[in-house]
């Protein structure tokens, strides 16, 4: 149910990695999700998590990506949240950490989940 | 304490401040003292709590982080040693200059170089690690997002402090619904994810809830309605909800106006006025029932437990003690006080009225015996009898303040329903006066009131544009006056168009075009039946009706009423009325054969009349007193009497006085004072002006009492017979 | 994604009302007649809420409760009770068990889904 593609890049600067999160993003993933990120990131340099086949993100979805970035400041990794969906982006501009984050929130105009987020 | 908040808060803040600086340059002695930690920790969280009210934002995010250093170094968690303590005073000096920022304008944002000052020392309290160093940007960077995001930051706002429960989510609840939720009471203006607690768990469970929100809410709803907002997640979670700093008045003025017959506990009263919740009140009793007391430590007061855990600001739980002790005071006032049927105390003043008939029946009957003795046992009796009497009539005095506070809701209630701004002021409210007379004196003065927010105060545009305050004020006041209770209403309204007055009063054939009247004439032609001022009825006080009513109920209450009013400036609406119905004392006078009874009240001095003094101008009579002209009536030709045995008696003048007026009565006999029941007059008397009772004499005469205000009117008017029709059109 | 209620009362009316309101309001809706009939039908599925009666045949709200509970895919589902007044000890009971929210009845719609809005997001 929560297969993870994991892309690793290997550049100049060190390793860098890609995953493409689910379209469940919530208490239910929590745990699996959270703990197969960290490892993920413990690993790399510089993790980016696609967020463009979110459907559906609760508080524990977000509680996990907060912990991912305070993670990876302390120690001193980068972590980049990209393509955020419009569920995504709904979530993160009703708990105001758009700049928390820090990363450039663009909603292509192609979204596919864009019509379906907003369309209950 | 000050009455400006924001100064008390001033005070407040620097005194905290002050006790920080004194506890953190003693950090030696105190690092390992519970008790100066907690002092420490209570003086920030304060300024924290109290910044919230006043919807300081700037202080309450930097508070909140330093509180929650102070928390870790409470839990003991963290030392407080010289370098915390460092910069620890650094952030109070720090916390000093925002307070001070806040209070001259709470909604100037802070220059760069005190942010970045801000920012360098939240770095340095979380130990300089780049993990907090990050933590410590985020908390500014959210609230500068906010800020950019257009999100004005104003004092008028909710203050909501959310904590969840690790197990909350398991419980199957989820914040950001219910953040979602609360867009529908009000516009969320700044939220501030907390995110320490994700930060600092080791080690973290994705399973556990430890988010917690910092939320600016401006709204309508009141504070139960904001609670209801997170009813479901009130077992999972710690919610602290700040009224903004504008609902303290409202607060306050509710606690005022909760009614003072019944003593109600601390927690029903805030309960009552809205500022507390029923959550709010069951935490802050489980606190006090359970809490951290030493041995032998007295119970902690609930009000000391609702400040702290920012349920109640300070100022409305002052405000609370202050009326719970107001109403304390009166109930036990109260219990001093014997309830007894106002009936039988009618029934009381009445038989005692009885006795002061009989007792000067039984002194005439002395007299004419001649026996000495018996003269003087009855004087002594007599003595008895008046205390008797005074001390009865006491007992159905009652202070007027009641009377005028039921005004209160009126003028509330009325004003909001016509979209003016009136202030209602109450002077004199503990003037007394006999019940029976505060009971014919409600519906005039009910109806006066109306008026005076109907027709006398002007809409707030209007009066704007007159250069007036745009909130009207009225005035109830009551004082004594020689035996009489005058009481005014008075509002700096729009006042009377005599102009108008006078046109409506002619074409109404009312009086002649021609006619001269004075201000004074002019401006009573208000009591004149159907003519009201305002082109426009509304249905409050109706079409003027109500003016010549008020006058009519007044005057049989022995009373007078009186307009003084001036165009633009206002009206004062004055009412006489004698303080009590039943017993005057008199001054007996006779003219012809006939007794007659002038209120004594009313009698400035009895002198005897010459001759050569008597003036007689175009049927008025006048008077020289000792160089002044004092218009007189003669009671014989008043009443058509014949004269009394032989003409050439000497005349007397009693000297009467009503209100500001003087006038003369020229009588035949001055026959001393007695007190009196009054006795009201049959229909067949009741026409007659002058006449306003009559009493039973104890030889069983019957005299008339007289009317002295109708008599001072006569009198500078030159009637001559009984002309009954002697109104204020006149 | 349209979010999915599992309705579950042994009163077909009370059914149709929440499911009329519900779907009105943009949700997807799955009805149950009781506890049992209720657990038959999560198989797997996500649901976001469940919003359940106390009195029922074969098994009753509060017994619900607890085995959803159990139930890994649905542990964390929020569970929403309906009650009369007369039911505090029952509300108690379910609070116990794990129930959050509760809406007494007899409810009007928009009561009905106001308390849904607070649980779940649209």
């Amino acid at each position: 149910m929560t297969e993870q593609h994991t892309e690793r890049q290997h550049g100049t600067t060190g390793n860098c990695a890609r995953v493409v999160m689910d379209a469940e993003l919530t208490i239910y993933q929590a745990a699996d999700t959270h703990a197969r990120l960290l490892a993920t990131l413990a690993d790399s340099e510089a993790l980016e998590i696609d967020l463009s086949g979110v459907e559906e993100i609760d508080s524990a979805g977000v509680q996990v990506l907060i912990h991912l970035k305070e993670s990876a400041r302390h120690e001193a990794r980068t972590l980049r949240l990209v393509g955020h969906s419009r569920p995504v982006i709904e979530v993160l501009e009703l708990v105001k950490l758009e700049s928390f984050f820090g990363d450039p929130l663009v909603l292509p105009a192609s979204d596919p989940t864009a019509s379906r987020g907003d369309g209950r | 304490m000050s009455s400006d908040p924001i100064q008390t808060f001033l005070d407040e803040c620097g005194e905290l401040l002050a006790v920080m600086e004194d506890l953190l340059l003693n950090v030696e002695s105190n690092a390992d003292d519970p008790e100066a930690i907690n002092t420490l920790f209570r003086a920030v969280h304060t300024i924290k709590g109290s910044s919230g009210v006043f919807g300081f934002e700037h202080v309450v995010h930097f508070t909140h982080r330093v509180e929650s250093v102070m928390d870790q170094v409470r839990a003991g968690e963290r030392a407080l040693d010289a370098e915390l303590a460092a910069v620890l005073l650094d952030c109070r000096d720090h916390i000093s200059q925002l307070v001070e920022l806040a209070a001259a304008d709470p909604a100037a944002a802070l220059d760069a170089d005190l942010e970045q000052h801000g920012q360098a020392l939240l770095t340095a309290l979380d130990g300089g690690s780049p993990a907090t160093a990050a933590n410590a940007v985020t908390t500014a960077g959210v609230v500068e997002a906010t800020r950019s995001g257009g999100g004005a930051i104003e004092g008028n706002n909710w203050h909501i402090s959310l904590r969840f429960h690790a197990d909350a989510f398991r419980n199957g609840i989820d914040p950001l619904s219910f953040l979602r939720y609360l867009r529908t009471v009000g516009e969320v203006r700044d939220t501030l994810t907390v995110t320490d607690r994700i930060r600092d768990a080791q080690p973290f469970d994705p399973e556990d809830c430890l988010l917690g929100f910092e939320i600016s809410l401006q709204s309508q709803a009141n504070k139960g309605e904001i609670e209801e907002v997170f009813a479901f997640a009130q077992d999972d979670c710690e919610i602290v909800i700040v009224p903004p700093q504008s609902n303290t008045g409202e607060y306050l003025a509710l606690l005022d106006r909760m009614p003072e017959d019944e003593l109600l506990r601390l927690g029903e009263m805030l309960l009552g006025a809205g500022a507390l919740t029923q959550r709010e009140l069951d935490q802050a009793l489980a606190a006090q029932n359970t809490g951290d007391q030493g041995e032998g430590a007295a119970t902690r007061p609930l009000g000391e437990i609702l400040v702290e855990q920012n349920s109640v600001a300070q100022p409305v739980l002052d405000g609370a003690l202050q009326k719970q002790g107001k109403v304390k005071a009166k109930l036990q006032r109260d219990a001093q006080l014997i309830r007894v049927d106002a009936d039988k105390l009618g029934q009381l003043i009445n038989l005692v009225g009885e006795l002061v008939t009989a007792s000067a029946a039984t002194e005439l009957l002395a007299r004419s015996e001649g026996s000495l003795l018996l003269q003087e046992s009855l004087a002594g009796m007599n003595k008895l009898v008046s205390e008797i009497r005074d001390n009865a009539l006491t007992l159905r005095m009652v202070q007027i303040g009641e009377t005028f506070s039921r005004f209160r809701r009126v003028v509330r209630d009325l004003s909001r329903e016509l979209g003016k701004s009136i202030a209602l002021e109450i002077d004199g409210g503990e003037t007394e006066l006999d019940k029976t007379v505060v009971e014919s004196l409600s519906d005039p003065l009910m109806h006066l009131v109306r008026n005076a927010i109907d027709h006398g105060i002007e809409a707030p545009a209007v009066r704007a544009a007159a250069g007036k305050p745009e909130q009207g004020t009225i005035q109830l006041s009551a004082y004594h006056d020689s035996g009489s209770i005058v009481i005014t209403i008075t509002d700096d309204g729009g006042g009377l168009n005599l102009d108008k007055l006078r046109d409506k009063a002619v074409n109404r054939g009312l009086i002649a075009a021609d006619v001269q009247l004075s201000r004074r004439e002019l401006m009573q032609l208000i009591f004149a039946p159907g003519l009201s001022t305002k082109d426009q009825a509304t249905d409050l006080s109706g079409r003027g009706v109500g003016m010549d009513v008020v006058k009519r109920n007044i005057e049989s209450a022995r009373g007078s009423v009186e307009i003084d009013s001036e165009l633009g400036r206002g009206t004062t609406i004055t009412i006489r009325l004698p303080l009590t119905l039943a017993i005057i004392d008199g001054f007996l006078v006779g003219s012809g054969n006939e007794p007659y009874v002038v209120p004594l009240d009313n009698v400035v001095e009895c002198v005897e009349l010459q001759k050569d003094d008597w003036e007689v101008r175009s049927g008025r009579h006048y008077v020289n007193l000792r160089g002044t002209v004092l218009p007189f009536v003669r009671l014989r030709e008043l009443f058509s009497l014949a004269p009394h045995g032989n003409a050439e008696e000497r005349e007397n003048l009693v000297v009467v006085r009503h209100g500001r007026e003087l006038a003369g009565l020229v009588v035949d006999r001055l026959e001393g004072e007695l007190q009196t029941v009054i006795k009201p007059l049959g229909e067949m008397l009741a026409g007659l002006r002058v006449v306003s009772g009559a009493t039973v004499m104890g030889n069983g005469r019957i005299a008339m009492i007289l009317d002295v205000e109708e008599l001072v009117r006569a009198a500078s008017r030159g009637t001559k017979a009984l002309a009954p029709a002697l109104t204020a059109l006149q | 994604m349209a979010k999915t209620l599992m309705v579950v009362d042994d009163s077909a009316s009370i059914r149709q009302v929440v499911g009329l309101a519900l779907r009105g309001a943009g949700y997807e809706v799955i009805e149950a007649c009781d506890g049992k009939d209720a657990l038959s039908k999560l198989t797997g599925q996500k649901i976001n809420l469940i919003i359940s009666d106390v009195n029922m045949p074969n098994m009753d709200g509060i017994t619900l409760v607890k085995e959803v509970k159990k139930l890994s895919a649905y542990k964390f589902t929020p569970i929403m009770m309906l009650t009369t007044e007369s039911q505090d000890d029952k509300k108690m009971a379910g609070k116990a068990a794990g129930a959050k929210a509760w809406v007494v009845k007899p409810f009007q719609p928009p009561q009905l889904l106001d308390a849904v809005a607070k649980l779940v997001l649209p």
